[in-house]
C-alpha cells in the first residue's frame, strides 16, 4: 500500500487529508512539525511527503533541504496564495509539486499519482498522449491530431522536457537551465515567447490553452488529459 | 484676617503639585557669611533624606578640610568633577553633564554663587542649578548674602571689599524653600578665633574688614530681612493659589529709566529691591535718542539690559528724542505708580544747552506719579575711552565743519558788506545756521548760532570791530537774530533725528507687517522657514539658521538656512541646550557663548516648535535694541509653524478617523459576507449527516456542489481582505515583468469556467498587442474581480466578453457585459470600497473592484466602468507604457535558438 506523511501544523487539515487518502486507498502518516516529520521519514518510510509551508519550527526550505540530503522522497508543498516565490524556491531545490490551500482533494490525489509516478524507473518508452498530441521520445515526433508538427530545435526541447515532467509543474528557472545550461542568464520573457510558439503549433486554441498551462508566477504545466 | 491667609490645604498642594510638573525642587541655605554653618546644614539635611530612601549624590561640595564636614560627605555618593584647562592652570568644576546623566533624585551643590571656569558651558554655578531643576533633578544648595545682585552694592559699601561673584535675586523665585542658617555675629566670631571658619588663602587682609562685629550685624539683618520678604512672598502667592486674594500685587508698577551707563546697574538693582519688597511690577525702560553709541557703550546698555531682564524686570526700548516727555508718556499709559531716575545719569542724554536736566523735567510732569530720584554709586565711567574716542572723531569732524561754515559765510557777508548793509547780513548768517542744522546736534546748533551771532556783532554792528553795540535796536536785533536761529534749528535738528528714528521704525513695521502677511498666505513648512529665513537675514544682515523639532525632546539634526552653513557638534549642542531649556543662548549671552550663533527658542504657549540662530558678520556687533524684535519675529515664525504642525496633525486624526470608519464598515459588512457561505456550508453539511439525505443521491450532490461553493466564495473574500491590507499598508509591491496578454486572459478564463459556466465568456484579442509588462499575479486578480462582479450582478445566460486593444504605448482591457447595467449616478462610486449597487440581488463585500483598482492605479493605469450603448456595464483597464517591445526581437530570438541547438 502507497503511505503519505502529512506534515502539517494545523490537526484539522491531518484529519481531513487523512480520511480522504485513507478513502483513496493510501496509508497515512501524521506529524505536527518538522522535526517530528523528518523523523517519521526516516522510521516510516513513507512513499511520499506533503510538506506545508508554514511549520512552526522550521522554514518549508530548510525542513526541505534538511530532508534532501539524504532522502529523494517526493516532496509536494502545501501552501496558500501570494508565497509563490517561496514556492518556486522550493520546486528548485527539490519539491516534486505545490498546491494551493484550499485545494480540491481529487486535484491532491492526481497530484500525488504523478509525482510517484515519476520517481519510477522510466523503462516505458510508450509515446506520450495527451488529448491530441502525441510525442515519441525515441522518434522525436510530435503530433497533433494525428499531423506530424515541426517543431524548432528549442521548442522540441522545452516539450521534451514538459513531457518528462507530464502533469508536474516545471519552473521558469528550471526549463531556462535546461535548454540554455546553467550559467546563461536569461530573461523569462525569452521562455514566453517559446512557450507561445509552441502553443500555437499544438494547442487547438492558443488563446485558451488546454495542454501548456500557465502556473501563474511559478511556470508551467503540461497537463495529462 | 487670620482666616484670609490661611489657605485653603487643598489650593496650596495644587500649588505645590503644579510647581513639581516636571520639574526639580530648589533649597536654599542661606547665609550672612562663610562659617555660619550653611554646608554642615545642607548635609545634616541630605543625610536625613538618604535615611528616607532618596537617591541622593554630591555634584560639588567644599569641605575646606573641616573634619566634621567631610565626615558627614562620605556617606554620599560623589560625581567625579571635570578637571578644565584654563590658562596653563587645571581647575574643577562640577561635572554637570555627568550629573545629569546619573539622574539622582537629589543633587548638593555648594558654593551657589560660583563663577564657573571660562569654557564649561554656563558662565555662572547657578545656571548650572536651574538646569538640574529643569531636567527634574531637586537641588541642595548654599549661598551668603552678599552674593545676591541686589546687595552686592550694599555690602561693598559697608565691608570695604569688591564682590565680584554675583548672583541674580530671581535665582531665588526659582527656589522652593530657603532655609536662613542663623547665628549671631559673636557666635560666628568665636568660631573665626578658633579656626573653624574658612576665609580662602588669598582674600585674609580684606577679610578683617568683613568679619567686624559691625559688618556681620548689618549682613544678619539683610539676611533676616531679606528672608521675611522670601517668606511673605511666598504667602501671598499661595493666597493667590487658592483665590482668596486676587492678584497679589499691590497695583504698584515701578518704571527706572537706564542708559548706557555701567551707573544704570545700580539703579536697577535699587528698583529691583524696592519692587521686591512692594511686591511690585516693574520696567526697565531705555530711550534710544538716535545718538550714536560706541562699541563697549552698547556692551555696557546690554549688560544693563541683562541685568534688568535677570533681576525679573521687563525691558522695553523705545526711540524718541525727547527722553523725558516719552518717560512720563509710557509711564501714564502703562499706569506707572513710581518713577526711578538717577541724580545724574540721565542729564547725559539731554545735554548740556538743555534748559532743564531731564529729571527736572520728568519731576516737573510726574504729577500723580512718584517719582524717586536715586543716588548714584560706584566709579564714575561714563565714557569709557574708546568711545569718547570714537565719538569725539566725528564730533570734531562735523564741529569743523560746521566752523568752517560759519567762517565761510562771515568772508561772503565781509565783501557784501558794501552792497547790502550790516542788516541783510544777519539773513545769510541765519541760512548757515539752518544748513548747520541738518547735519549737526543741537549743540552744535547753537554754538555756531551763538557764534555767528558774536561775529556779525564784532565785524557788521556799528562801532565794528568791538563787541559793543551802539544802538539799542541793534541790540534787540542780535536777540532776535539769536531766538530766530535757535528757533528754526531746534525743530530742523530733532525733525532730523525723528526722521532717524521714523525710518529705523518703519523699517521695523515693514518687516513686521511683510513677514506676518507672508507667514499667514505661505502653506508649508519649508515655505514659510524660506520666506522667514530671507527676511531676517535681509533685515538684521545676518546668517539666519533654523532647527525645527522632530519629536517633542529632541531637534532635528538638518539645518534649514538660505546659504550653505556648517553646524558641528558643539554648535548643535547649543541648539539643543536652547531648546531643552527655553531660554536664548550661544553668543551675546552668558550661557554657551562660546557657540558662533545667538540661539532663541520659538516658543509658542504651549511648546517649543524649535531653535532659531543668528550670526552678524565678522567685526559687527549685535545691537543692543534687536533682542526683543528678534523675539517678536520669532514668535511670529513659531506661531505660524505651529499652525502647520497643528494642520499636520489634523490631517493624520482626519486620516485616522477615516480608517476608523472603513474599519467598522468592513467589519459590519464581511461578518455579513462570511456568514452567508458558513451558513450554506454548516446547512449542508449537517443535512449531509442525515441518514434521509445520504439515500439520496441527487440530493447529496446538490449539497456538495453548493458546499463546494461556498467555499470558493469563502476563499475569495480572504484572498480580497489580504490584499486590501496589502494596499492599504502599502505593503504592495508590484513584481513586473513581461508577459503574454493571452497568457493572462486564458489564466483567468480558465479559472472563471471552472468556477461557473453559466456565463458564455468571449475573448477578442487584438492581433497587434505584444507583450506586456504587468504584475502577473496581481492582475489576474484584478481581472478575476471584474468577472465575478460581472457574474454575480447579471442573470446567468448573459454573455461576458473581454478584449484587448493597443493604445499607443499602453494596452486597454475590457470586459463588458450585456446585462442589466447600474444605475447612472452609481457609476462614479463602482470603485468605492464598500459600495454595493442598488440593484445588486445579493451582498459582495464590495472590496473586488475598489482593490482592482488600486492594483492597477499602482501600476499607473486607469480603470473605468460606463454603460455600454445596448445597456449593461463596461469595466475598462488601461495600463500606460506597459507594451514591452523590440526587446524580444526576431534576431535575439534566432540567437538564442542558435545557442540552445549547439
Amino acid at each position: 500500500m502507497t503511505s503519505v506523511l502529512v506534515i502539517d501544523d494545523e490537526a484539522q487539515i491531518r484529519r481531513l487529508l487523512r480520511v480522504s487518502l485513507e478513502k483513496q486507498g493510501y496509508a497515512v502518516h501524521e506529524a505536527g512539525t518538522a522535526a517530528d516529520g523528518l523523523q517519521m521519514v526516516v522510521g516510516k518510510k513513507p512513499d511520499i511527503v506533503l510538506l506545508d509551508l508554514g511549520l512552526p519550527d522550521k522554514d518549508g526550505a530548510e525542513a526541505l533541504s534538511d530532508l534532501r540530503a539524504w532522502s529523494s522522497v517526493p516532496v509536494i508543498v502545501l501552501s496558500v496564495r501570494n508565497a509563490e516565490e517561496e514556492i518556486v524556491r522550493l520546486l528548485d531545490v527539490g519539491a516534486d509539486d505545490y498546491l494551493i490551500k484550499p485545494f480540491h482533494t481529487g486535484e491532491l490525489v492526481a497530484r500525488i499519482k504523478v509525482a510517484i509516478r515519476h520517481r519510477a524507473p522510466k523503462e516505458n518508452q510508450e509515446p506520450f498522449v495527451s488529448g491530441r498530441l502525441t510525442v515519441d521520445l525515441v522518434s522525436r515526433e510530435v503530433r497533433v491530431g494525428g499531423e506530424v508538427v515541426k517543431l524548432t530545435p528549442t521548442e522540441y526541447g522545452l516539450l521534451r522536457m514538459l513531457v518528462q515532467n507530464a502533469g508536474r509543474v516545471v519552473t521558469h528557472g528550471q526549463i531556462l537551465r535546461e535548454l540554455w545550461g546553467p550559467n546563461v542568464d536569461l530573461d523569462t520573457n525569452y521562455l514566453r515567447v517559446y512557450i507561445t510558439g509552441l502553443r500555437k503549433k499544438i494547442e487547438e486554441n492558443p488563446h485558451m490553452p488546454r495542454l501548456l498551462i500557465t502556473e501563474p508566477g511559478v511556470g508551467y504545466r503540461l497537463m495529462v488529459l | 484676617m487670620s482666616d484670609d491667609f490661611r489657605p485653603d490645604p487643598d489650593a496650596l498642594l495644587r500649588a505645590i503639585e503644579r510647581e513639581r510638573e516636571g520639574k526639580g525642587k530648589l533649597k536654599v541655605f542661606f547665609g550672612m557669611a562663610a562659617g555660619v554653618g550653611k554646608t554642615y546644614t545642607m548635609l545634616k539635611e541630605a543625610r536625613q533624606k538618604q535615611t528616607e530612601g532618596v537617591d541622593v549624590v554630591i555634584g560639588y561640595l567644599e569641605s575646606h578640610q573641616r573634619k566634621d564636614t567631610e565626615e558627614l560627605a562620605t556617606v554620599f555618593e560623589t560625581i567625579p568633577r571635570r578637571a578644565v584647562e584654563y590658562r596653563g592652570r587645571t581647575l574643577e568644576e562640577m561635572d554637570l553633564d555627568a550629573v545629569i546623566a546619573r539622574r539622582p533624585a537629589l543633587v548638593l551643590v555648594d558654593e551657589l554663587a560660583h563663577t564657573n571656569v571660562p569654557g564649561v558651558r554656563n558662565e555662572k554655578r547657578y545656571q548650572d542649578v536651574l538646569e538640574l531643576i529643569a531636567m527634574g533633578i531637586d537641588v541642595f544648595t548654599t549661598v551668603n548674602v552678599q552674593h545676591l545682585e541686589s546687595f552686592a552694592d550694599t555690602v561693598e559699601e559697608i565691608a570695604g571689599i569688591a564682590i565680584h561673584e554675583r548672583i541674580p535675586d530671581s535665582v531665588f523665585d526659582a527656589a522652593d524653600q530657603v532655609v536662613l542658617i542663623d547665628i549671631s555675629p559673636e557666635e560666628l566670631l568665636k568660631r573665626l578665633a578658633e579656626g573653624k571658619v574658612y576665609l580662602g588663602d588669598s582674600a585674609l587682609s580684606a577679610m578683617e574688614n568683613f568679619f567686624k562685629k559691625s559688618t556681620l550685624t548689618a549682613l544678619r539683618e539683610m539676611s533676616l530681612r531679606y528672608t521675611a520678604l522670601l517668606v511673605d512672598h511666598q504667602l501671598a502667592s499661595f493666597a493667590k493659589e487658592s483665590g482668596r486674594e486676587s492678584p497679589a500685587k499691590s497695583g504698584d508698577r515701578l518704571l527706572v529709566a537706564i542708559s548706557p551707563s555701567p551707573n544704570s546697574a545700580h539703579l536697577i538693582r535699587w528698583t529691583r529691591q524696592r519692587a521686591f519688597s512692594l511686591k511690585a511690577e516693574w520696567t526697565a525702560l531705555f530711550i534710544e535718542t538716535g545718538q550714536p553709541l560706541s562699541e563697549a557703550a552698547q556692551e555696557s546698555l546690554r549688560k544693563n539690559m541683562n541685568l534688568a531682564r535677570q533681576l525679573g524686570a521687563a525691558v522695553v526700548s523705545i526711540p524718541s528724542e525727547d527722553v523725558a516727555e516719552t518717560v512720563l508718556r509710557y509711564a501714564r499709559s502703562n499706569n506707572v505708580s513710581q518713577i526711578v531716575l538717577g541724580k545724574s545719569g540721565l542729564s547725559t542724554h539731554a545735554g548740556p544747552f538743555a534748559r532743564r536736566s531731564v529729571t527736572d523735567r520728568i519731576l516737573a510732569g510726574s504729577r500723580d506719579i512718584d517719582v524717586a530720584v536715586v543716588q548714584e554709586k560706584g566709579t564714575t565711567v561714563l565714557h569709557s575711552p574708546t568711545r569718547l574716542a570714537t565719538a569725539a572723531k566725528s564730533q570734531a569732524g562735523r564741529f569743523a565743519v560746521s566752523l568752517a561754515l560759519v567762517a565761510a559765510i562771515t568772508g561772503i557777508n565781509l565783501l557784501a558788506l558794501p552792497e547790502v548793509g550790516y542788516h541783510t547780513v544777519s539773513i545769510l548768517y541765519l541760512l548757515c545756521v539752518i544748513a548747520i542744522a541738518f547735519f549737526a546736534t543741537r549743540t552744535e546748533v547753537l554754538v555756531c548760532a551763538a557764534l555767528s551771532a558774536l561775529l556779525w556783532d564784532y565785524f557788521f554792528i556799528p562801532p565794528r570791530f568791538t563787541l559793543a553795540i551802539g544802538k539799542l535796536e541793534d541790540a534787540l536785533m542780535i536777540i532776535l537774530y539769536f531766538v530766530t536761529a535757535a528757533a528754526l534749528a531746534f525743530p530742523m535738528s530733532r525733525l532730523r533725528v525723528n526722521q532717524k528714528m521714523l525710518a529705523v521704525r518703519e523699517r521695523r513695521v515693514t518687516l513686521l507687517y511683510s513677514f506676518s502677511q507672508s507667514l499667514s498666505i505661505l502653506h508649508s513648512i519649508p515655505e514659510i522657514v524660506q520666506a522667514s529665513l530671507d527676511r531676517i537675514s535681509k533685515y538684521f544682515d545676518a546668517e539666519c539658521i533654523l532647527f525645527l523639532r522632530d519629536s517633542e525632546t529632541t531637534i532635528e539634526r538638518s539645518v534649514r538656512s538660505l546659504a550653505a552653513v556648517q553646524i558641528d557638534e558643539k554648535e548643535f549642542g547649543v541648539a539643543q541646550w536652547c531648546f531643552a531649556n527655553r531660554t536664548p543662548c550661544g553668543k551675546y549671552t552668558d550661557t554657551l557663548a562660546f557657540a558662533s550663533f545667538h540661539y532663541i527658542p520659538l516658543l509658542t504657549p504651549d511648546s517649543t516648535i524649535g531653535v532659531m540662530g543668528i550670526r552678524m558678520p565678522e567685526g559687527r556687533a549685535w545691537p543692543h535694541d534687536q533682542d526683543q524684535f528678534l523675539q517678536t519675529l520669532g514668535r511670529n515664525l513659531s506661531l505660524s509653524i505651529e499652525r502647520e504642525f497643528l494642520a499636520e496633525e489634523n490631517r493624520k486624526n482626519l486620516m485616522a478617523r477615516e480608517s476608523e470608519r472603513l474599519g467598522r464598515a468592513l467589519l459590519n459588512s464581511i461578518s455579513h459576507e462570511l456568514r452567508t457561505p458558513l451558513t450554506t456550508i454548516k446547512g449542508c453539511v449537517s443535512a449531509l449527516m442525515d441518514p434521509a439525505t445520504v439515500e439520496d443521491r441527487d440530493a447529496r450532490s446538490a449539497l456538495l456542489a453548493e458546499t463546494l461553493t461556498a467555499t470558493d466564495r469563502l476563499n475569495s473574500i480572504v484572498e480580497n481582505l489580504l490584499s486590501m491590507s496589502r494596499l492599504e499598508s502599502g505593503m504592495l509591491r508590484l513584481k513586473k515583468s513581461s508577459n503574454d496578454i493571452f497568457d493572462l486572459v486564458s489564466v483567468v478564463a480558465d479559472a472563471m469556467r471552472r468556477q461557473s459556466h453559466d456565463h458564455p465568456l468571449s475573448i477578442r484579442i487584438d492581433e497587434d498587442v505584444p507583450q506586456v509588462s504587468l504584475d502577473f499575479i496581481l492582475m489576474t486578480q484584478v481581472l478575476t474581480n471584474i468577472l465575478v462582479n460581472t457574474a454575480r450582478h447579471t442573470p446567468p445566460g448573459t454573455p461576458v466578453e473581454i478584449s484587448v486593444e493597443r493604445k499607443g504605448r499602453g494596452v486597454r482591457i475590457t470586459v463588458a457585459d450585456a446585462g442589466p447595467g447600474v444605475l447612472p449616478e452609481e457609476l462614479p462610486h463602482l470603485f468605492d470600497r464598500f459600495f454595493r449597487g442598488r440593484k445588486a440581488a445579493s451582498g459582495g463585500v464590495g472590496l473586488g473592484l475598489s482593490i482592482s483598482k488600486g492594483i492597477v492605479e499602482a501600476h499607473g493605469g486607469k480603470i473605468t466602468a460606463y454603460l455600454n450603448r445596448k445597456g449593461g456595464l463596461s469595466v475598462s483597464i488601461f495600463l500606460p507604457d506597459s507594451i514591452v517591445e523590440g526587446e524580444i526581437s526576431e534576431e535575439s530570438a534566432r540567437q538564442a535558438e542558435e545557442q540552445a541547438a549547439t
